[in-house]
């Protein structure tokens, strides 16, 4: 058993080894026994069997020290050094209590230390509650006793010495009596504090094994099974909770002792009529526990205010031996303070939120854990909620960093874990904007988007302007051109047209001579023949370039009087299919001109190779293309069309080709040829 | 007994020849040459020819305007268009003004005489070019009531002025048409006369018809 106690204390101290233990010092204050005792010996710092407190067995004694500092509540251990000349020096039966009083004396309140373990090297402890018990034989033994002090502020140990029936003849003594405060290795606030219990107890069990960080010392109640049977717990002040932790004590024979659990949070001693602030009933009623279960619970698993001084631990249910509890656990809540925010190496004010500058490419951050007793340091873990919301841990030197991080919203969070391992419920947080670069501002952008609109549109419009302008300059050009074409046809047409005339006519009066001779006579003929063929070319040319002939009606009307002019004086007789009315459709000179030359080859060749006395010409306009169509009822195509017919057809191809038309030549059913022309428009 | 005529011709020393030409001729004996429109406005009336050559392209007024002034003037005259020009809107114009008919200038002086002889007897030139505006003119024009001039089927064309010109359309000679149509080339003359006449009265009364819409 007492191994077992040793063991567990061990498992449950952890990271007791870790801090070193500080001395404190003890000073002799008053003692009842009497001034040749030596009593201040016992704490002068000498290790020698002749210096030392000298205590008779034969009556009770006390002596008092003062602390040294005063310290703090916690863990704390007492090393009481026996090295008397004689063997068993010991003090057969004592007592350690602590007391607060700013002067302590025999006449203070003395509160009895609750130990946790104790060992010596030389004897053993034969029991330890309520008064420590010593045996064996012992030439120099060193007595090693830890316990809990409950009370926050010791400033004086009394040391007393009982006596016992079978007591030992002569002195003890107490060579050396040291005391150290041992660091605490936990955020459970309630490790060493008060706890009663209702009702009787089974046998040798303590209501203090509740908060003596020891998890193999249980107690139950004895007698009562109702629920009317409590544990309490004083936590010595009010506080803000974070969790409670109970752990259980199984029994193989007794599995439903640690189920149906409630507990009950107050912040006035509890009493009829005292309410409590907080309430948690088990919800899972009636299951067997786990051995060795933990039960962990949170503010937010029962109703009202997570806080206050008195815990109760009860049960809802009639259980004989219920609760069965080894161990409860209070944590306050701890939570990391002063975040700090370095933007590439520096410190950016505080805020919320904190405004990061664009195009930070670290980022760091450093939080602080409030400082608790014995420099404990707890673990600690982050997260950037908006940024993968994963926590990581974070490293002791507490500076965090993140790389690149884009803009926009985040939260960063830091929570600690406390020494049962379990995540502090609350945690920092601090809300933190990237600030995105101006550019990509959605006012900049809209800014700029406007901007660039405004630009292209202010572009467009001078483009467009500049081209309307272009197009109207092109468009005065021409028509001035058309202007200056229609003139110039006017003029040659008018003049040089009238001057011809004018020499046909004077050729017809020269002719009127009856002088002339025979060949004077010819030449003349030819003379006023080569006259009327200039007039002709030269209208030709003229009706061609007039620009006032551009369209599909005018066009029509000279193929018709093309063909009837060339056609009459052979008499060919012609006749015309041809629409009344046009569309208004535009045909520019050059296509006119062309398309004209190809026709009168078309009607040349009638003339020339055909043979024909009737001649159709049928014109039609089948959108957007004017179809020309020159029936005659001539001897048709030669078989193998070559020679000069073939060259005449070839020109005319040409010519349309020239002007994106086509020539097609082919022999009628009927007889006779049809040149079709195919002119798009 | 010559046929008394005048010229409207700015282009002098042409007028002047064709002058010289015509005196040689002892069928038609030349009165006058009027350089412009507005001249001849003032002299035509007075000297009463029974022929009138004119110019279309003339210094101000042009010669179709002339035309209608002075068929109205001088009702009766023959008014016979000399121009350079063969374009068909001019022609119709001309026509649709008064004219009786045209010539072109390059045409041989002698068949100038002749086609004033021609005119004085009662002929009538008209080439299918001239032939479908005519018809054009009075399909297009039909479906215009005019409000101040209620249809007239005296504005109308006869039957028999239609098949003269739906032949004149396909290219018939007056001949031709004579012999198709069983009549004597005179009287194919007379109707092609008439349909000038109808045209005339009644691109003439839609004149004053649009005039009277615009006024009202």
């Amino acid at each position: 058993m007492l191994f077992l106690r040793q063991l567990l204390a061990a498992v449950c101290g952890l990271g007791c080894s870790a801090f070193a233990a500080t001395p404190v010092k003890l000073e002799a204050v008053a003692a009842t026994t009497s001034e040749q005792s030596h009593f201040a010996e016992a704490v002068d710092g000498i290790l020698s069997p002749a210096n030392g407190w000298q205590v008779p067995r034969s009556t009770e004694h006390a002596g008092v020290f003062r602390c040294v500092p005063a310290m703090a509540a916690g863990r704390v251990r007492f090393i009481f050094s026996f090295h008397g000349a004689g063997k068993n020096s010991y003090f057969s039966e004592f007592s350690i209590s602590t007391t607060s009083d700013p002067n302590p004396s025999l006449e203070s309140r003395w509160v009895p230390l609750f130990l946790t373990g104790w060992d010596a090297n030389q004897g053993w402890v034969g029991e330890a509650r309520p008064n420590v018990r010593m045996l064996g034989d012992t030439s120099k033994s060193d007595l090693q006793l830890d316990g809990l002090i409950s009370q926050e502020h010791i400033t004086g140990v009394r040391i007393q010495s009982w006596v016992l029936p079978s007591a030992r003849p002569g002195a003890a003594v107490l060579t050396e009596l040291k005391m150290e405060r041992m660091p605490m290795g936990t955020t459970n606030v309630a490790l060493g504090c008060p706890v009663t219990a209702s009702h009787a107890l089974a046998p040798n069990q303590q209501p203090e094994f509740l908060t003596d960080g020891l998890v193999g010392s249980f107690a139950y109640p004895d007698g009562v099974r109702g629920p009317e049977f409590y544990f309490e717990v004083d936590l010595r002040h009010v506080r803000e909770f974070d969790h409670i932790t109970l752990r259980g004590r199984s029994e193989a024979s007794a599995m439903n002792r640690f189920t149906n659990l409630r507990l009950d949070l107050y912040d006035e001693m509890p009493g009829e009529n005292v309410p409590a602030l907080w309430t948690w009933v088990e919800e899972r009623a009636g299951e067997v526990q786990e051995p060795g279960e933990v039960k962990v619970v949170r503010g937010a698993d029962g109703e009202g205010t997570f806080r206050g001084r008195w815990l109760r631990i009860s049960k809802t249910v009639t259980i004989s031996h219920t609760p069965q509890i080894a161990e409860v656990e209070v944590y306050e809540s701890v939570v990391p303070q002063d975040l700090k925010v370095l933007a590439d190496d520096l410190v950016l004010p505080q805020g919320d939120p904190v405004r990061v500058p664009p195009e930070v490419r670290r980022l760091g951050f450093s939080t602080v854990q409030p400082e608790l007793p014995d420099g404990l340091v707890l673990e600690r873990r982050w997260r950037l909620a908006g940024m993968g919301d994963k926590w990581l841990p974070a490293p002791n030197t507490g500076l965090i960093e993140s790389f690149g991080l884009p803009a926009g919203e985040y939260l960063f969070e830091a929570q600690v874990r406390h020494s049962d391992r379990e995540w502090n419920s609350a945690s920092l947080r601090v809300p933190l904007t990237v600030l995105a670069p101006w550019w990509e501002n959605p006012w900049a952008r809209l800014a700029v988007a406007l901007a660039a609109v405004g630009i292209v549109a202010l572009l467009a419009w001078n483009f467009s302007r500049r081209r309307l302008a272009r197009q109207l300059a092109e468009m005065e050009r021409s028509q001035e051109l058309s202007r200056e074409r229609a003139r110039i046809a006017r003029d040659m047409h008018d003049v040089v047209g009238a001057r011809l005339t004018q020499l046909t006519v004077m050729h017809e009066l020269f002719a009127r001579q009856e002088s002339l001779t025979q060949t004077t006579r010819a030449r003349l003929q030819e003379l006023g023949a080569t006259a009327r063929d200039a007039v002709g070319a030269l209208d030709e040319a003229v009706w061609a370039v007039n620009p006032r002939n551009d369209t599909l009606q005018n066009l029509a009307d000279y193929l018709c009087h093309a063909a009837s002019s060339y056609l009459r004086p052979l008499d060919i007789r012609l006749r015309q299919q041809v629409p009344v009315t046009w569309p208004e459709r535009e045909v520019g000179a050059q296509k006119r001109h062309q398309f004209l030359l190809a026709f009168k080859e078309g009607l040349q060749n009638v003339v020339k190779h055909a043979g024909a006395t009737t001649v159709t010409l049928i014109l039609r306009f089948e959108d957007p293309v004017l179809v020309v169509c020159l029936d005659d009822n001539g001897c048709g195509l030669p078989k193998d069309t070559d020679g000069m017919e073939k060259d005449g057809l070839d020109n005319m191809g040409a010519r349309l080709a020239a002007v994106g038309g086509v020539c097609i030549a082919k022999t009628l059913a009927e007889g006779g040829t049809r040149v079709e022309f195919r002119l798009p428009i | 007994m010559p046929i008394r005529i005048a010229m409207i011709e700015d282009d002098q020393p042409f007028a002047r020849t064709l002058q010289q030409y015509f005196e040689l001729m002892p069928a038609v004996t030349c009165e006058a040459v009027f350089p412009s429109a507005e001249e001849a406005l003032l002299g035509v009336p007075s000297l009463a020819p029974e022929v009138l050559l004119v110019d279309i392209n003339l210094p101000q007024k042009s010669g179709i305007e002339f035309v209608d002034e002075i068929v109205q003037q001088c009702p009766g005259i023959l008014c016979l268009m000399l121009t350079m020009y063969e374009e068909s809107p001019l022609i119709f114009d001309a026509l649709k003004a008064g004219a009786c008919g045209y010539l072109l200038k390059r045409t041989p002086p002698q068949e100038i005489v002749t086609a004033i002889e021609e005119a004085k007897a009662g002929g009538s030139p008209m080439t299918p070019q001239i032939a479908r505006r005519v018809v054009g003119f009075f399909q297009g024009e039909q479906p215009r009531p005019v409000a101040a001039s209620p249809p007239d089927d005296t504005l109308a064309l006869a039957e028999r002025e239609r098949e003269v010109l739906d032949l004149l359309t396909q290219g018939y000679l007056y001949k031709e048409i004579a012999d198709s149509l069983q009549l004597s080339v005179h009287t194919v003359n007379t109707y092609v006369r008439r349909i000038y006449e109808k045209l005339q009265v009644r691109s003439r009364s839609q004149a004053v018809a649009k005039y009277r819409g615009f006024a009202e």
